[in-house]
């Protein structure tokens, strides 16, 4: 009997703390979400490397990334190529130096680069409850905040990405780092510098043209 | 001898009056019974030629896959909300339907990942690259050609998600498999909609739609299942939340919405036509027994339905919307025999009087519809059943029952407009500028008549509601996919024989027309003959020393971009596969869904479909090319309504000159003379004419129902050229004049009704018969009389 009053303690116990965690899990994701929802238009340098198993060493290249909400994204790499690629809803543009070819695709018809570019998109958009229903996220620290998603089953991410950890500035009004780690054992981390917020948007950044510094 | 036999019911029937109505109102009182328990069918089907083709198409195109689905599109209508709320709205609809109407509900489309299926998909590239293809990668081994691949891959990578295009990048390194993944993704979107998959759900461009496709065991043509279909579905969009819209898009509700429209014409015209009748038959002959007159063509089409169905087992609502017409018809004899008894009292000699011109006028139209049993169409046996069995029921009714119920006495009509009809035959105005008239009016209406058009596109006898319309033109100016392709199918009585030939067809059309217009499911899985024959040249192309060629390259030229040793050894690993070519790819999820879109499995065997644009310039060079290949065939909308068009005009024309001929050869029957068989024939003229000139006056283009009602008013008209000539000739005082009023009036009603029918096949009917009756009228009464007067003088 004692047993058994011990054993509904423990799992009264287990169910309250999971309750809490997920209760704790929504109001922080509620209050970064509030946090970032002031943010309109971001400017960021960065540098991602990448560890491929295709390479013998890490992929290190280095650029600009300018958003402006809702829906317009442009990725400017200036090292080790020059390449530009602009998103504005459903398409995409590129341009690269070496071929100096701009190619224009929809992202529904290239599942892989769909997913890649959801993924980016999710993370710098702020809407963090939403994505409840296709991650389950984990707080790995609340100052500074860090957070681990790992996409459900669902997701059409699941069979791609393993987990995708954020790493958030002290004010939580934006990301410092992103690092994602995929099931085939490749990584990618993000690292973001000098971001400005809410600050007009220089309109080449919208453009195909190697010049935005 | 008919005199005889006239005489003999006459007295039976007077003998025994009370046994005989109680026989025929129970006869009555069964039918109207039984009227419920008949099964109407809304089936186009039924209308059409039975011709080979023709009724294969119409299988083909109702076993398909294309009609067992439908497509709920969801609309958010508040600005607020957004797209998850949409997808939230799309779960929600998805987990309540749970029906045995409904098969399969496709809202979410996740869980397939692509880009390994892919990479499980490139093993068959030996398989599926064609002989021209190597001399391109040949080009592409050489020093500059794999440098060049490389530096293309090494700046994959640097792109966001270009790792998740690794994998795939390492097992073809030479994008040997680009073309197969442009067919793929080709074949995909064959169907022309504009989809955008967002977390797996079918969303449109814009953001603001979702697509939920449902797969039902309910055929299109089933008008109960799809009505009961429909209505579930309604239940179930209602718990939709409030700033979701959702219409229904597919064949199921076009049948639904057509019956409605036909049981709503059907229901006003009879209430119209009722009410007509009555008011007419009370206000200006002022006698409850002419009732008797409105009562006998109803008794008899009512009558005529039951045994109609019990002959054919079904009855079109087709046929039955012609009910109100019959009935018209119908219900002349009677008015040409109450009129003469209430003008010349009711004795043997009256009745004699009219007797030969009304059984030759039943005769006349009872040919021409006669002569619709020698068409192929089966709905056309239906009507030509119910037409002769009401008219002739009529008829019986007419000289045998009706005198034995109306007033011995004879008496006038004394209605002010009775008299005025009476009085037509003598005209004031003068008898030359009647005839100039009729020429004028002749010539202008065959000018007219020279823009008039045939319409042979079966979608004119859709008549579904405004509101499905518009939902539709909505869902396509959302999704596209507005203009269907047409598809060549290839049948085979094994999934390997239909993939061979379906493969040997698609070589024949790629030459001819090219690739980009034809979508083929052997342009990703050809048949095993082919494919043999490509891993036969993959083996020949990869020698050992090609192989090593290509490796060292590899090896030297991926250093600068720090390319691991085995970067590329996914590649060399199934460069030599040695599966069992005969079996297909199994658990890809791509693979199937495209199968399932493009093979179709048949009680005997399979048939695949290919899709090309429905152009007159393709069906003409496909229609060649499937000549080589027995038992393969097109299908398109444009094609068959030609097909149909085709095997109706040819029969329609034989049809119409057996019903001239038969009308003709009855008159002369009855007249016994040349010049009064042509005056008859003077307002059939007209009528044809008339109605050759107000088809296009009104909009409207000639179509098969069209003709086949010119054909009805051919009958109908030559009865009132008949009796005409018969009184010019004779002169019986029997109210020949006011009689073929009350008939022309009686039969306007009931083509007149259509004119209110929404249903363009009704109202294209009604179009026709109205004015062919009209006119003929008019004619027969204003123009026999003054070319008797002048071509026949000396017998006035």
């Amino acid at each position: 009997m004692r047993d058994a009053i011990k054993i509904a303690i423990l799992f009264l116990g287990l169910t309250v703390s999971c309750a809490w965690a997920a209760s704790d899990v929504n109001t922080l994701l509620l209050r970064l979400e509030t946090k970032m929802s002031g943010v309109k238009s971001i400017e960021t340098d960065f540098t991602q490397e990448k560890m491929l198993s295709v390479f013998n060493q890490p992929i290190i290249s280095k650029g600009k990334i300018f958003i402006q909400k809702p829906h317009l994204f442009s990725w400017h790499v200036r090292l080790p190529v020059r390449y530009t690629m602009l998103i504005k809803g459903d398409i995409i543009k590129q341009w690269d130096e070496e071929s100096n070819h701009v190619q224009q695709f929809s992202l529904s018809r290239n599942p892989g680069f769909s997913i890649a570019i959801a993924q980016m998109k999710v993370w710098f958009s702020g809407a963090y409850v939403s994505l409840l229903k296709n991650y389950a996220v984990k707080i790995i620290s609340e100052n500074p905040v860090i957070l681990e998603f790992v996409p459900i089953q669902s997701n059409p991410a699941f069979n791609l990405v393993k987990g995708v950890k954020v790493f958030f500035e002290k004010d939580e009004r934006y990301l410092r780092e992103i690092r994602i780690e995929e099931k085939s054992g490749d990584s990618t981390i993000l690292t973001f510098s000098s971001v400005k917020l809410n600050m007009p948007i220089n309109p080449s950044a919208w453009e195909l043209k190697p010049d935005v510094q | 001898m008919f005199n005889k036999f006239h005489s003999f019911c006459n007295n039976f029937i007077s003998r025994h009056k009370l046994l005989v109505s109680a026989l025929i109102g129970l006869a009555i009182l069964f039918s109207i019974i039984n009227l419920p328990r008949i099964k109407y069918d809304s089936n186009i089907e039924i209308m059409l030629p039975a011709n080979q083709d023709i009724l294969r198409d119409m299988r083909f195109l109702r076993e398909s896959g294309f009609s067992d689905k439908l497509v709920i599109n969801l609309k958010l209508n508040d600005e607020k909300q957004t797209m998850q709320d949409l997808i939230l709205a799309v779960d929600q609809l998805t987990t309540s339907i749970k029906s045995p109407l409904v098969k399969q509900v496709i809202g979410n489309i996740s869980g397939t990942n692509m880009i390994s299926e892919m990479i499980s998909f490139l093993r068959y590239t030996p398989q599926l690259l064609r002989a021209e293809s190597f001399s391109k990668i040949a080009s592409q081994i050489t020093s500059s050609g794999v440098k060049e691949r490389l530096k293309f891959i090494y700046r994959q990578s640097l792109l966001p998600g270009g790792s998740f295009m690794m994998p795939f990048l390492r097992a073809d390194p030479l994008g040997l498999f680009t073309d197969i993944l442009r067919n793929i993704e080709k074949i995909s979107t064959s169907l022309g909609y504009d989809v955008v998959v967002n977390n797996g759900y079918l969303i449109s461009r814009d953001g603001r739609r979702a697509m939920v496709i449902l797969k039902t065991p309910v055929i299109m043509s089933d008008g109960f299942g799809a009505r009961k279909l429909i209505m579930y579905l309604r239940e179930k969009l209602k718990n939709l939340p409030g700033f979701v819209s959702a219409d229904i898009i597919g064949g199921h509700i076009h049948t639904i919405s057509n019956e409605d429209l036909i049981k709503r014409d059907l229901w006003l015209t009879s209430i119209i036509a009722s009410l007509a009748f009555l008011l007419l038959f009370l206000f200006f002959f002022r006698d409850l027994r002419a009732v008797i007159i409105f009562l006998i063509p109803l008794a008899a089409v009512i009558i005529s339905i039951n045994i109609t169905y019990f002959v054919f087992k079904n009855l079109s609502y087709f046929v039955i919307g012609m009910g109100t017409v019959i009935a018209g018809i119908a219900i002349d004899y009677g008015i040409y025999v109450y009129i003469a008894v209430r003008k010349a009292g009711s004795s043997q000699e009256t009745i004699r009087q009219v007797i030969r011109p009304v059984i030759f006028g039943a005769l006349t139209t009872v040919s021409v519809f006669g002569v619709f049993f020698f068409s192929k169409v089966k709905g056309y046996h239906q009507l030509a059943f119910l037409s002769i069995f009401s008219i002739m029921l009529c008829l019986l009714f007419t000289l045998f029952i009706l005198p034995h119920f109306l007033s011995k006495e004879r008496n006038n009509p004394r209605t002010p407009v009775a008299r005025k009809l009476t009085e037509t035959s003598s005209f004031k105005v003068d008898d030359r500028i009647l005839i100039f008239a009729w020429i004028v009016t002749m010539a202008t209406m065959i000018i007219l008549g020279t823009g008039l058009k045939f319409n042979n596109d079966i979608t004119q006898f859709d008549g579904v509601s405004k509101d499905v319309l518009l939902s539709e033109e909505e869902f396509h100016n959302a999704w596209g996919g507005k203009i269907m392709p047409a598809v060549f199918v290839v049948p085979g009585k094994t999934l390997a024989d239909a993939y061979q030939v379906n493969t040997d067809v698609y070589e024949a059309v790629i030459k001819n027309i090219g690739k980009d217009n034809f979508t083929s499911f052997a342009s990703v899985w050809p048949g095993v003959n082919t494919r043999k024959a490509n891993e036969l040249h993959w083996q020949e192309f990869w020698s050992k020393e090609k192989e090593n060629e290509f490796r060292k390259m590899l090896t030297d030229y991926s250093k600068v971009y720090n390319f691991s040793e085995d970067a590329f050894q996914p590649f060399f690993t199934q460069l030599h596969p040695a599966g069992d070519i005969e079996i297909e790819p199994k658990g890809l999820t791509f693979f199937d869904h495209l199968k399932e879109q493009f093979v179709l499995k048949k009680e005997n065997g399979f048939q695949i479909l290919s899709f090309f644009p429905d152009q007159d310039k393709y069906i003409t060079q496909l229609s060649a090319i499937s000549n080589n290949y027995p038992g393969t065939f097109l299908v398109s909308r444009k094609n068959f309504s030609n097909k149909i068009s085709h095997a109706l005009g040819s029969e329609l024309i034989f049809l119409s000159l057996l019903a001239v001929c038969l009308t003709v050869g009855l008159t002369f029957l009855l007249l016994k003379d040349i010049q009064l068989s042509i005056l008859v024939l003077a307002p059939v003229l007209t009528s044809v004419i008339m109605i050759a000139g107000i088809i296009p006056l009104a909009g409207l283009s000639l179509n098969i129902p069209s003709i086949i009602a010119s054909m009805v008013v051919v009958g109908i008209v030559s009865d009132y050229g008949m009796f005409v000539v018969y009184y010019c000739k004779h002169k019986f005082e029997t109210g020949v004049y006011l009689a073929i009023t009350f008939a022309a009036f009686t039969t306007l009603i009931g083509t007149g009704v259509l004119l209110f029918a929404r249903h363009p096949i009704l109202f294209s009917v009604g179009v026709t018969l109205t004015t062919g009756v009209l006119s003929g009228y008019l004619s027969s009464l204003i123009i026999i009389p003054l070319l008797y007067k002048f071509w026949i003088p000396e017998r006035n």
